[in-house]
């Protein structure tokens, strides 16, 4: 049975770096990924899955093992350093994305996957949080709910809403790619 | 006969959609006989095969191997500097002693015995730093990707027991004949910017050499 994370973390308070190592091997792709579809940027999402590693070893962490699980805390670190990431760099995550602006856009294949995914960033920030959460990085309603900080019901009521959103917003591209696009 | 409402069965229908399963047998008779809901339905399943797409598309993404390395070489940094404590007050005995040295080695008229030109320069920071060399040449292997020291900036080095595992996880590659001792301890001094974290290393002791 694997190490807990948990487990992990405490070893790694102990100065053991082999926990540490991995920690890292089994969150890191995952808070990646998480903040790439979130900030839809390759060089943010890479700074922010590093920063959230490296306060978590630093000696006044903030990580409490009766608040929550360190898998939801390291994803609740992420989103909001990418939040704080992306105003540093003079744009609102809720801003509008353009369709050139990160990694994620040069791997998608289709035109209508590449206007879904500017769709999602473009949601208002729960939203877009109980999509990326749930539907792209496939969380729990409960760990979402972990996450984000707010009860399992409002996830669910959100996840819902937003997905009315995107579908329209799909609809919409499918009749008028080019006004929708962007 | 279902009680259920459009706003019962689109809450249903989304979930379904979302697990990639199809109408229940019910539902199914709802969609037919429902517009909106039909639309509903084929909307989410649309959509969610988009979204799929999309996770895809991220799959198997991560960092780069260079952030995993900077992330084991500060922690590193960390871990000598929370040593720090019992080291601050090592300096007076430590000087004390070398002072004696010093003392007792001049009154003997002895030559003073070489003390390495690395660790004596140190306030020079590492640029000059040597690569992995033998004999008279060995010295100071720089950290990659450390911050350069700034002008002025002290350093100061602490001798510490490392083992290859440790070397690589800084960033440091060693020569393929000492790749194979891994996990041999040998001795190193660590240089230490200000901030506490390692700079430059250098091997003091092998256990095979």
């Amino acid at each position: 049975m694997d190490t807990s994370d948990e487990e992990l973390y405490r070893r790694i308070r102990k100065g053991d770096r082999q926990a540490l190592a991995e920690l890292y091997e089994r969150r890191e792709p995952a808070l990646y990924r998480y903040a790439l579809q979130l900030s839809g940027n390759q060089a943010i999402a890479e700074e922010v899955a590093h920063e959230a590693f490296l306060q978590l070893i630093q000696p006044d962490a903030r990580y409490d093992a009766h608040r929550g699980s360190l898998q939801a805390y390291l994803y609740g670190t992420v989103r909001n350093l990418t939040r704080v990431a992306y105003r540093a760099r003079g744009a609102g995550i809720s801003g509008e994305a353009s369709v050139d602006d990160g990694v994620v856009q040069a791997l998608i294949d289709g035109e209508t996957t590449r206007a879904l995914s500017i769709a999602v960033r473009n949601l208002p920030s729960g939203y877009r949080d109980a999509v990326v959460l749930c539907d792209l990085e496939e969380r729990s309603y409960e760990d979402a709910a972990k996450v984000v900080g707010c009860p399992v019901g409002t996830i669910r009521s959100r996840l819902y809403r937003a997905r009315r959103l995107l579908a329209a917003k799909l609809k919409q591209y499918r009749l008028t790619p080019e006004k929708v696009a962007r | 006969m279902s009680t259920k409402d459009c706003r019962q069965w689109q809450d249903e229908l989304v979930e379904r959609a979302r697990r990639g399963a199809g109408p229940s047998r019910s539902l199914r008779a709802h969609v037919s006989e429902c517009a909106r809901c039909e639309e509903q339905w084929e909307a989410e399943r649309t959509l969610n095969e988009e979204l799929r797409k999309l996770r895809m598309a991220s799959e198997g993404q991560r960092s780069g191997d260079v952030w995993r390395r900077r992330l084991m070489a500060e922690f590193a940094g960390l871990e000598l500097s929370s040593s720090r404590p019992l080291l601050r007050w090592a300096w007076i005995p430590a000087s004390a002693a070398l002072l004696v040295a010093a003392s007792v080695q001049i009154w003997l008229g002895m030559p003073a015995r070489d003390v390495p030109a690395k660790v004596a320069a140190q306030s020079e920071g590492v640029a000059s730093a040597v690569s992995f060399g033998t004999g008279e040449d060995s010295g100071f292997i720089p950290v990659p990707y450390a911050l350069p020291l700034a002008t002025g900036e002290s350093v100061r080095v602490v001798r510490r027991e490392l083992n290859g595992a440790e070397l690589v996880r800084m960033g440091i590659d060693l020569p393929g004949a000492f790749a194979a001792d891994l996990a041999d301890d040998f001795e190193a001094d660590v240089m230490l910017g200000e901030d506490d974290l390692p700079r430059a290393v250098q091997l003091v002791s092998y256990p095979e050499l």
